[in-house]
């Protein structure tokens, strides 16, 4: 294979030479500067890294960054609002850290879609595409792992524990690196693939190595001229070093961190998850999700968010945030934190203590770090938040916005394997504010 | 008008060297029903001395080039013949131009054209000035092509070229276009084939247009034209073609109305010309069509594989697993003339064949555990059925026609049969795992996707047909013949298929069974009243009671939402002009298979019955082919077609006279998968080596060679499994396939061998298992990444395989450690024996000398010792069962024969026996070897 035809009948190779006229790049030179003049590009202020804290189940909007103290108590909620470090931006009193320092990230409220369902919601916010079911979408963090290049002993995409969305029609080159588990405080962190094992030392490795340097000389005539071959030399490497470097077992080792440093996080998983993260930046990583499930609160909304993840969200969160500061990191990491939809603004009463259902209609995100400008609320919902009060920010925008701050031009087209080509965002445009 | 041919039939433009295979004329024939292009006519392309096609000889009539060269010309140009092609050709219709699904400046063409109806009124659009009837030099669709308006697309054509004086003409002439679509009979290329014989040479196409009214007309300048590989043959946007330095083959590609033709273009490789490729002794048809295409290209083949390749690459490939050191050891010492042929029945025959095949199968028809759930209480059960059903086809080889039609033609319930009776039936094939008894599968319709039916229609395409419709869902197919007419037609075959939930059908009897089911459970049936009635359905069907199942239903075909809100507003006004009322019900009546009849859907009960008798046809152009297709490039790790799920006409097939030799075969012999296998491995060309010559290490596409590609995800991990498993297992791999990952029927794959086994879940994502989501042959991958060789070099799962409890290496160890026992053992009692052989002579003497209370004294220390020595005996035993033969030189043969299937060359095994020996513990130093064997690129690589 190899060798791809666009649907239109145009190859890579014509692509660039057609160049401005009927261009099938997307952005075109002119275009991309008219929108540079326009302030919409700017090259300066670009992430180099990012973070993005899925949250699936669906965090409720109402009870966290999109209060609604006015509202009839059917909606209302039991939390209260209260004033954070940024002038005019209000959570959740159950949010007290992060409001410590919400000048550091932007809420965004009044985000609107359509899809019910956590899969395909999921699929449609963490991939920034609208389903579509001839075609598999990538996850955030295998379309950066593309794009920006990581050094030979670090992967380039993380995951703690997983990514709810795997590389999709990019292909398995551009998986996660998954974790598969989170860090415990205070117990030494094993990652699958990385860390030495089952009785395996380093000499050990060594010695393999140097046998199967030795015995691996089967194909020597013909690899240099075969791709797959290379390519399984050239990995074969990659892994060594990755997994003898220190290097790499340094980027996983959180017990590395200064005491005043983990002192800015929590002690559970979440906190101990960011923590990780902020040290996988520090060490080149180029993308990095962590996961925090546990929102489909349909039953005990309140007591759930209260007790358990509220606190593990406030601690986390505002640890990686302060973290980043601390380590010099937050003007090049662009942090994206979302669900995969809202949840109904009537409270159900199917518990005694209230639940909320499914509602992608309305939702909050969280952006900061990067060229991203925090301390600020971008867009509104509704006096129930039912649905964004004018034009609701919808995911392809977040999307688009997000890939902006790491320099990553959301139009780019990647021909998939049946020629066709898609754009890395196909509808979305840069949120006005946002960023710059 | 002045006849001034400027054009030859075949017109070299530099060196003119006399090709004498030109003449042949590669040829597109139209089909009869709606003006679709079926399959080029590949007779052209085959050599010419064999294979001549006579040029045809009607005149046509003159390019439009010649003829508007000069403005004043009163013909007046076609809409869709000259006028349409004419706007393709100058890119107006291009995606970033006014193809765009937005349009470009209010103006939207549809996408690569034939949408001749829309495009016209969008040319006439009222309001605008694209058109001016009245003024026609005024027309936007001269001034801004020709830059005198600001045009965003710039210069197309220069003001009074033949572009302006047609479109001029046109517009003159009233900017009409006629009622009904002209039909295309064929688009007839010459030359039909281009052999670059030198590097400086060039060819110019000519495209003559046969209408199906007789008309035919040379429409070069109307054309478009490009190269599939523009490395081997560049071609330009009037058709010149040149070769570049590349050797090898590929072709060029014309379109024109909805005629797309590929013709090839070969520059041979470098070197003396072969006369015949002697080394070669290939006999079958496979063989000297293979060969035939090699000569062309003069390619030499490589040699035929030795005897553990070729076992090797043949077990792989037929049962997904590697062949044992035992059998290995047989099959080179084996002198039978007819060993390979016998190994290759033996394989077929195995259960692995029939469970890797199985998963082949189950790719092709996405057998997706998640799209699947919300029919039995077991999720996991749907893909398991589907997996079995097929299993025992595969098994007992049915023809793979009949197999297809149980799938496309599948039905959830027997006619007349009630809902109660279905659910008890299906409780009952549950319980028994029966289900591959009926005689049907429905559930490939059942999957949650299945929304709509043009996602059906592009699955079915796609599975089935091996092609890729979905671009024809919103504008022509850019490499095919399918327009959106087409696409939308034959989807209508799909409209009737509707999957109910198991909380029974519509009927109200289904109703009243469901009810009477949940009352025989005292389930409340009454949601709203128990909110718990999954989980109490879910148990009950645990214990085996009957549960409510989802079913399939085919109904009458139904208009969608969109259809019949356009079905009223025509009634309405229809109404509203007072026009006679027409009685139009709401339903579908007819639906086209693709590039063929019309079908009448009121005729038939099932409206899928005429889909899989087209299919069944011998002549159907897809059928066949898609199947031998894949097949085939599951042996060759590339298709004859290749992507192999994109048999368009401009991915034309490397070999056409092979697949279409193969295809035909295949039919003949009723569709006999073990035939089909057969007749490939049994060729000289699959047997080939690797290892390639200086004429064919750059072929890649015309099996002069085998091409290295990597192992399966699935048999990747069984292979380790088997490279690391105790010699019993490893012994009845082959035939023993509970819970490999070959047989993981859905895409569920927490699947383990045995309790303590790892689990291939991880493994099977990481190395690209089918994920059996997108219709589309690349949801499987083969590709490689950095964290497969992480993987590989350090995952628990490795560590955890190679030195489990029974493994071969734990085997190993224990043996080990028991030589060492026995030696202890043998010792001790040795000395022990040495001992109580001198105190008997003591004690002798004792006796003589009477000294009781020394001779007391001396019985009880023999009794100890021979206590001592009895249990010494028994270690001895215990150790001397557990023992081994642990000779370092057979255990790292043992080693490369598990996992690469060969023997190791004297340098490696020295290597091997090196890095053992320099380990104070033999045992490490194997699990050293067997880590580097299975981390080598042989061992990963199918080759």
């Amino acid at each position: 294979m190899g060798f791809h035809r666009q649907c239109d009948g145009v190859t890579r190779r014509d692509a660039i030479k057609v160049g401005v006229l009927g261009s099938t790049t997307g952005l075109t030179m002119s275009n991309f500067l008219k929108m540079a003049d326009a302030g919409q590009v700017n090259s300066k202020a670009t992430s180099k890294a990012a973070i993005f804290i899925e949250l699936p189940g669906g965090p409720s909007h109402m009870d966290t960054f999109d209060l609604k103290p006015n509202a009839p108590s059917e909606f209302r909620g039991k939390f209260n609002p209260i004033k954070t470090n940024a002038p005019g931006v209000e959570i959740c009193e159950h949010l007290p850290k992060l409001a410590k320092c919400a000048d550091k990230f932007a809420v965004l409220r009044g985000v609107s879609h359509s899809l019910g369902a956590h899969p395909l919601g999921q699929q449609f916010v963490f991939t920034g595409n609208r389903p579509n079911p001839s075609l598999d979408y990538p996850g955030y963090g295998s379309v950066v792992a593309k794009e920006m290049q990581s050094d030979d002993d670090l992967p380039a995409y993380v995951a703690i524990p997983k990514a709810k969305q795997g590389p999709g029609h990019l292909g398995v080159k551009y998986a996660s690196l998954q974790t598969n588990a989170t860090p415990r405080f205070g117990s030494p962190f094993s990652v699958r693939g990385i860390t030495l094992g089952n009785g395996v030392t380093m000499d050990e490795m060594q010695r393999r190595s140097s046998l199967l340097k030795d015995l691996d000389r089967t194909f020597d005539t013909i690899k240099d001229r075969d791709d797959l071959l290379s390519g399984l030399d050239k990995f074969s490497q990659k892994a060594f070093s990755m997994i003898t470097s220190n290097r790499a077992r340094d980027a996983f080792n959180l017990s590395k961190e200064a005491p005043n440093y983990a002192k800015l996080f929590g002690e559970d998983d979440f906190s101990q998850s960011c923590m990780l993260a902020s040290r996988l930046v520090e060490s080149g990583v180029k993308f990095v999700t962590v996961s925090l499930g546990g929102w489909d609160t349909h039953s005990d909304n309140f007591s759930k968010l209260q007790n358990n993840l509220l606190p593990k969200l406030d601690a986390g969160l505002s640890g990686l945030f302060n973290g980043l500061a601390a380590k010099g990191l937050l003007d090049s990491t662009t942090v994206f934190v979302s669900g995969e939809f809202g949840r109904t603004p009537k409270i159900n009463s199917r518990s005694a203590d209230g639940g909320r259902d499914h509602y992608p209609r309305c939702m909050f995100m969280l952006m900061g770090g990067g060229p991203v400008n925090g301390g600020q609320v971008i867009g509104e919902s509704d006096a129930t938040a039912a649905g964004p009060k004018h034009e609701g920010i919808n995911p392809e925008d977040a999307a688009a916005t997000f890939f902006r701050t790491l320099g990553i031009n959301h139009r780019k087209e990647y021909d998939t394997s049946i020629g066709r080509p898609i754009s890395i965002v196909r509808d979305g445009n840069v949120i006005p504010g946002l960023i710059g | 008008m002045q006849q001034n041919r400027k054009r030859h039939l075949l017109k070299m433009i530099l060196p003119a060297t006399i090709i004498s295979c030109c003449c042949a004329v590669a040829i597109i024939t139209i089909d009869r029903a709606n003006g679709a292009a079926a399959e080029s006519v590949s007779a052209a392309t085959s050599t010419s001395n064999e294979n001549y096609s006579k040029p045809i000889h009607s005149k046509p009539i003159e390019s439009v080039d010649i003829r508007f060269k000069e403005s004043g010309n009163d013909e007046l140009p076609d809409f869709q013949k000259h006028v349409a092609p004419l706007l393709g050709r100058l890119g107006c219709n291009g995606r970033a131009c006014h193809g765009s699904f937005q349009g470009q400046g209010g103006f939207q063409l549809s996408l690569f054209g034939y949408d001749f109806q829309s495009d016209h009124k969008a040319l006439r659009e009222e309001g605008t000035e694209r058109v001016n009837l009245k003024n026609p030099a005024e027309s936007l669709i001269l001034t801004k092509p020709t830059d005198e308006d600001e045009h965003e697309g710039g210069l197309r054509y220069d003001k009074d070229s033949w572009q302006y004086n047609l479109l001029q003409s046109w517009i003159a002439g009233g900017g009409t276009n006629p009622d009904s679509i002209h039909k295309l009979d064929r688009l007839v290329i010459e030359p039909s084939e281009l052999i670059f014989n030198s590097p400086s040479e060039k060819f110019e196409l000519k495209a003559i247009a046969h209408w199906k009214d007789g008309t035919v007309e040379d429409v070069t300048p109307l054309c478009r034209f490009h190269s599939n590989n523009d490395s081997i043959a560049k071609i330009t946007e009037s058709g010149i073609v040149s070769t570049n330095s590349l050797s090898g083959d590929t072709h060029v590609v014309v379109s024109y109305d909805k005629a797309v033709v590929p013709v090839p273009a070969i520059h041979p490789y470098a070197g003396q010309p072969l006369k015949s490729n002697s080394a070669f002794l290939g006999t079958s048809k496979i063989d000297l069509l293979t060969a035939k295409k090699w000569e062309k290209l003069n390619l030499q083949p490589s040699q035929l594989s030795d005897d553990t390749t070729f076992l090797r690459r043949v077990c792989i490939d037929i049962t997904g697993t590697l062949p044992t050191a035992d059998e290995i050891r047989q099959f080179v010492a084996s002198e039978d003339s007819q060993k390979r042929k016998k190994k290759i029945d033996e394989l077929l025959n195995s259960p692995a064949y029939a469970s890797w095949w199985t998963t082949f199968f189950c790719d092709m028809t996405e057998n997706n555990s998640r799209q699947l759930s919300n029919i039995a209480f077991d999720s996991n059960l749907p893909s398991q059925q589907w997996y079995d059903w097929i299993h025992k086809r595969v098994k007992d080889n049915t023809p793979y026609d009949e197999m297809i039609e149980g799938i496309v033609l599948g039905i959830s319930r027997d006619s007349g049969e009630s809902y109660i009776d279905f659910c008890e039936r299906m409780q009952e094939t549950s319980a028994n795992e029966s289900f591959s008894e009926t005689e049907t599968m429905p559930y490939y319709w059942m999957r949650r996707e299945f929304r709509d039916r043009e996602t059906m229609a592009i699955s079915f395409a796609h599975a089935f047909l091996g092609l890729r419709i979905q671009c024809a869902q919103c504008h022509k197919h850019p490499f095919d013949r399918w327009s959106q007419k087409d696409f939308k037609d034959f989807s209508k075959f799909f409209s009737g298929i509707n999957v109910r939930q198991y909380s029974g059908g519509t009927s109200p009897e289904d109703k009243q069974d469901y009810i009477s089911i949940l009352k025989n459970l005292n389930i409340e049936p009454d949601r709203k009243k128990n909110p718990n009635l999954q989980r109490q359905l879910r148990e009950a069907y645990r214990k085996g009671e009957t549960t409510p199942f989802g079913f399939l239903s085919i109904d009458s075909p139904k208009l969608t939402r969109e259809e019949l809100r356009e079905l009223q507003k025509q009634l309405k006004a229809e109404k509203n002009s007072k026009k006679k009322k027409k009685n139009k019900k709401p339903t579908i009546a007819e639906a086209t298979l693709l590039g063929s009849d019309t079908i009448d859907l009121t005729e038939h009960e099932d409206v899928r019955t005429p889909v899989m008798e087209w299919m069944k046809q011998s002549d159907n152009p897809f059928f066949a082919k898609a199947l031998v297709n894949r097949v085939w490039a599951r042996y060759f790790g590339v298709g004859i077609v290749d992507p192999v799920d994109d048999l368009n006409l401009a991915n034309p097939p490397s070999n056409a006279a092979l697949l279409d030799h193969l295809s035909q075969e295949f039919i003949n012999h009723d569709f006999d998968l073990k035939w089909l296998h057969r007749e490939i491995t049994n060729s000289q060309t699959y047997q080939l080596s690797w290892v390639p010559n200086s004429t064919n290490e750059n072929d890649r596409r015309n099996f002069s060679r085998a091409i290295p590609r990597r192992l399966p995800a699935e048999v990747i991990f069984d292979s380790i499994a088997f490279a690391a498993s105790n010699p019993e297992a490893n012994r009845s791999f082959r035939n023993s396939v509970q819970g490999r990952a070959i047989s993981i029927p859905g895409t569920v794959t927490n699947v383990k061998r045995t309790k303590n086994s790892t689990d291939a879940s991880f493994a099977l994502k990481v190395f690209g298992r089918s994920e059996r989501a997108s219709s589309c042959d690349c949801d499987r991958s083969e590709e490689t990444s950095l964290i497969q060789t992480v993987y590989m070099q350090n995952d628990r799962d490795i560590h955890l395989m190679l030195t489990q409890k029974d493994s071969w290496l734990n085997q190993m160890a224990q043996q080990n450690t028991a030589n060492n026992q026995a030696v202890t053992a043998q010792q001790s009692l040795d000395s022990l024996n040495d001992r109580i052989a001198k105190m008997e002579l003591k004690k002798a003497s004792f006796k003589q000398s009477e000294n009781k209370k020394q001779l007391q004294n001396l019985s009880k220390q023999i009794k100890t010792l021979a206590k001592t020595k009895r249990s010494w005996e028994a270690k001895l035993a215990t150790a001397q069962k557990l023992k081994g033969d642990l000779n370092v030189q057979q255990v790292v043969e043992e080693a490369y024969l598990r996992t690469l299937s060969r023997f190791p060359t004297e340098e490696e095994l020295a290597r091997c026996k090196q890095h053992i020996l320099e380990d104070e513990d033999l045992v490490k130093g194997v699990t050293g070897v067997l880590w580097a064997l299975v981390n080598t690129k042989e061992f990963i690589v199918n080759h």
